[in-house]
């Protein structure tokens, strides 16, 4: 068959030593990185373009490709040992990951992280492989109306998400949308709800949003505690890897997780993020015990580091197919080979088809030396949680202070961040989920934008979202998953069903 | 918590309501040609019908249990909270002037002071520790640049 | 109190320390690395472009390096504003374009212009474009503008954004010849492109580099370029706009800038140093390499081509109704 053939091809360009050990850097580097909270992938291969400037093609997009889907290990660690998602995509770990490092079970929980995401990023290559083109091609049918009505499906899957009164969910999706309107106004090019300050000229930023809300806060929640003597983490470790317990029960949600993943990260903008939120939604719905999840339900964490590894796999497909980038990481990647005088697009492929298959059997070695770097790790980041919290929450707070800086090197990052600080704590105390409010921060400026687009393609109509035949199945979905969710909470003025006190 | 809900529910409508008349003198556009404030006013819409529903919500569920008065402020040490903001606001402010060695020194020794508190001469070793190894990590590694303030060499 | 003394001295030497030693070394230019302050994502045209130049730089800048920063925002004014507000010693550099020195400013009604800045030298000189599909219903220009008189408001077109110089170049056709085009806007060439290869749009605007791939691989077929001459080494085949009969032009510039307030010995060192930049091999193959349209004028030019820009824009943000 010509794709074992080509597969074979690029398996003996990557086998080289120089090759391997481009790939070797580049998964370190992205794992460091996306532990490290703040500085993403995009930061890092920005960074690196230089040194790619002297070596071939194939290794420089060895490396650089390395450093992404690298970084999406790296990211759940910190969101299950200290709540701080690495970025978006993590925020959902966070949930369930983080308590079970509270009950001690730290281990376990980084270890299905990190086999999910093997799991997961290695059948992502393998569809990379043999589905890139014709996914591709449908991707291009995907126009305005379509990522509306996506986004809309996106958004409804937050009444899934939280525990307890669905409107506050909702009112946090509500917020989430709003926030994500400060800023430029994409159609019109002029600013709104900006305030007059500069540094919310582009809106507030997903960075200092995520490590305010999350990391800050639960710092917040901790030291406000006036138990001391109850240790923030528990100090008995139980084991360091998941048992055969959180295996049968996570082997579903990582196959699931792996499938959406995929075909959710071929979408421009976001693929990664709506991911794992919707494996995340899918594992509640489908588990026999959905109320426990929030309290450290390994499942909670097995699909959706799954989904996010796997949605790098489908990120590629546009860049190496149509040259279009779906993402920063892409467009830096995209680049990196026009420095080296290669034209992204779809005659790359049949011109320069060692950069696609190289790349890809550098992905399969690269998920291995992944899982091999990350397991001997977790005894390592287990033990960093036995330092006395009163030591490591300066620590945590000065990460969160650099990596909002660290974006822009903007100080008033920080400002924004430890507004968004003060607000999760009020509102966590309060009662309301934080999650919603991140996926539609992520989801909303994309969801007005495709909205205003597609009116003005259908001159005002709004038939258009429900007569194109992708568009009218999504809404139609969106609206019954709406719909289904809103019923029970019409129904309990009537009924007695106890509500869970948070 | 149904108490509190009922309460919370007012300050959404508020919001909602800052929302619409910002949205409103942002321009709405027309159908044909949505303006900047079109979403946002509807989404100010939206979370003002939400806030109703929650207010209906916590009601019904008020007579159904007796609400017992849950504090939320007096069991916990807020003022912690309040501290460590205003020492992370000050190092904000003063990173372009102190540069980061400083600053950062500075700002971990009062933060460790700040929660249970440190004993003096373990603050100052993590502070200063800290404060070096950060900058190596992410100042030279990671080539973030950091105002140098006072320290400039 | 003995921790007290250690205390203090600790902070003393932290602070002092440096500071003698500045005071003591003298100011010659230039003692430390630059910045070449970018408005634009990583990645990106401009970003990559810059890149490339500051790679091979350090030799002529006193061996110094340059740096590239990204500054995105805010359509480009976060860029500028943080080097109008930053130090002015010189080594702070800025990438700056048609769009964001011409365009920008005016849109979101800041309190710049090019006046605030100081020429060092012209990079690049290049031209926007205007693309359809191969499989649409026009395939020149004229048949293009005929059948948009035909079908008036119903050629919808995307763009890389509302503003930029692409959309004011096709809001200038569309008043020349009296028709109605509509700007979808969307977040950058990459969108752009892919809207218009699905088929979701009749036309896109936007740099050529986006767009190339897919004219190679004969997808889509470039309609006219915007600027005054026709960019020989991207679009020598294709017609430019007063080429075809429309007087329209819009020329995709870009300068390196330092912000007003530099010492005059400062700004003669750096013109002298892009100068041996661009005279040298390496750098300008490099840049050739990744399609970039070379085109160097010295600093002393800033005002003539400032002006002739602002000329020939600010009419056409007018006619666009920005």
């Amino acid at each position: 068959m010509e794709l074992l053939t080509n597969l074979y091809q690029g398996f003996q360009i990557c086998l080289s030593p120089i090759n391997l050990l481009y790939c070797f850097v580049g998964v370190l580097l992205g794992t460091l990185i996306g532990v490290l909270p703040g500085i993403g992938p995009g930061a890092a291969i920005a960074l690196l373009l230089p040194t790619t400037f002297r070596v071939s093609p194939v290794s420089a997009i060895i490396m650089l490709a390395g450093i992404y889907y690298g970084a999406m290990y790296g990211g759940s660690t910190t969101s299950i040992l200290v709540n701080i998602p690495g970025e978006a995509a993590s925020v959902v770990t966070c949930i369930d990951g983080y308590q079970m490092a509270r009950q001690g079970r730290a281990g376990p929980a980084l270890g299905i992280a990190a086999f999910g995401s093997f799991i997961a990023g290695t059948l992502s290559v393998v569809g990379l492989m043999i589905l890139a083109v014709p996914l591709s091609n449908i991707a291009l049918q995907f126009g305005f109306p379509e990522y509306f009505a996506i986004m809309c499906l996106g958004l409804s899957i937050v009444s899934y998400l939280g525990r307890g009164s669905i409107f506050k969910s909702l009112l946090m999706a509500a917020l989430g949308v709003s926030l994500s309107f400060v800023g430029m106004d994409v159609v019109v090019g002029k600013p709104r709800f900006d305030f007059g300050l500069l540094v919310l000229g582009d809106g507030v930023g997903l960075i200092p949003l995520l490590m305010g809300l999350f990391g800050i806060a639960e710092v917040f929640s901790n030291i406000e505690e006036k138990t001391q003597a109850r240790e923030i983490f528990q100090t008995k470790i139980k084991g360091l890897l998941p048992t055969v317990r959180d295996w049968k029960d996570s082997l579903g949600a990582i196959t699931r997780g792996s499938l959406l993943g995929f075909f959710l990260g071929i979408l421009p903008g976001g693929g990664a993020v709506v991911s794992s939120f919707v494996s995340y939604a899918v594992e509640k719905k489908i588990s026999k015990h959905p109320e426990k999840f929030g309290t450290g339900v390994i499942e909670g964490v097995a699909g959706p580091e799954s989904a996010n590894n796997a949605a790098t796999g489908g990120a590629f497909i546009p860049l190496f197919v149509l040259g279009i980038p779906s993402n920063v990481a892409m467009a830096l990647l995209l680049g990196a080979l026009m420095i080296h005088g290669l034209q992204p697009g779809p005659l790359l492929l049949q011109q320069h088809p060692e950069i696609f298959w190289g790349t890809v059997a550098s992905m399969y070695i690269g998920n291995g030396m992944l899982l091999v770097l990350n397991l001997p790790l977790i005894g390592l980041w287990v033990k960093l949680l036995k330092v006395p919290y009163k030591i490591l929450f300066p620590m945590i707070l000065l990460f969160c202070l650099i990596g909002a800086y660290s974006e822009n090197n903007n100080a008033s990052d920080m400002v924004v961040m430890l507004f968004f600080g003060f607000v999760g704590y009020l509102l966590r105390k309060y009662g309301y989920d934080l999650a919603p409010l991140v996926l539609a921060f992520v989801l909303g400026r994309q969801m007005e934008q495709a909205f205003r687009q597609s009116l003005i393609l259908s001159d005002g109509s709004f038939l258009v979202f429900f007569t194109r035949p992708i568009s009218a199945v999504a809404m139609a979905l969106a609206t019954f998953l709406l719909v289904s969710a809103l019923i029970p909470a019409f129904k309990k003025k009537r009924e007695k069903i106890e509500v869970e006190e948070i | 918590m149904a108490r509190l809900d009922r309460i919370f529910s007012f300050i959404w409508v508020a919001l909602g309501i800052f929302q619409c008349s910002e949205s409103i003198s942002l321009g709405l556009g027309n159908v044909m040609e949505p303006g900047t404030g079109f979403m946002p006013f509807v989404m100010g819409l939206i979370m003002i019908g939400l806030a109703i529903a929650l207010f209906l919500e916590s009601y019904f569920e008020m007579r159904k249990k007796p609400a017992h008065k849950i504090s939320l402020w007096s069991e916990v040490y807020w003022k912690r909270v309040v501290h460590i903001t205003i020492i992370m606001l000050i190092y904000a402010v003063l990173l372009p002037k102190l540069g980061f060695l400083l600053d950062t020194f500075l700002v971990m020794v009062f933060l460790l002071k700040s929660g249970e508190p440190v004993k003096w001469p373990a603050a100052i070793m993590v502070g200063a520790l800290t404060a070096v190894v950060s900058y190596v990590i992410f100042g030279v590694w990671l080539n973030v640049s950091f105002p140098t303030g006072l320290l400039s060499f | 109190m003995n921790r007290r003394k250690w205390i203090v001295g600790i902070v003393s030497l932290f602070t002092l320390g440096p500071l003698a030693a500045q005071a003591w070394g003298a100011e010659s230019f230039p003692t430390k690395p630059f910045e070449l302050v970018v408005p634009y994502v990583a990645g990106g045209s401009t970003d990559v472009m810059c890149r490339t130049i500051v790679a091979r730089a350090t030799p002529f800048l006193n061996n110094q390096p340059c740096v590239v920063v990204n500054k995105v925002g805010g359509g480009t004014v976060v860029g500028s504003r943080y080097v109008l507000d930053g130090r002015n010693d010189g080594y702070t550099l800025y990438s700056t374009s048609t769009s964001s020195m011409m365009i920008a400013p005016v849109v979101n009604k800041t309190n710049f212009t090019w006046k605030d800045f100081i020429g060092i030298c012209q990079t690049m000189l290049g031209s926007d474009a205007l693309y359809v599909r191969t499989d649409a219903p026009f395939k020149t220009l004229g048949q293009f503008v005929e059948y948009a008189k035909q079908n008036p408001g119903k050629i919808k077109y995307s763009t890389s954004g509302a503003g930029g110089s692409p959309h004011l170049s096709v809001e200038g056709l569309a008043a020349a010849k009296g028709i109605s085009l509509k700007q979808i806007p969307t977040k950058g060439d990459a969108e752009a492109v892919t809207a218009l290869l699905g088929g979701h749009v009749l036309a896109a605007s936007g740099n050529p580099i986006a767009y190339q791939p897919h004219v190679d691989a004969g997808k889509l077929r470039c309609l006219a370029q915007f600027g005054a001459e026709r960019d020989k080494a991207f679009l020598p085949n294709v017609a430019t706009y007063k080429e075809q009969g429309v007087d329209v032009v819009v020329d995709l510039w870009r300068w390196v800038v330092v912000p007003k307030g530099v010492a005059p010995e400062k700004i003669k060192f750096l013109r002298a140093a892009f100068l041996k930049i661009f005279q040298d091999k390496e750098t300008t193959l490099a840049l050739e390499k990744i399609q970039c349209p070379v085109s160097y004028l010295p600093g002393e030019d800033y005002e003539k081509i400032m002006m002739k820009s602002e000329a020939a824009i600010m009419p056409l943000i007018k006619a666009a109704g920005l």
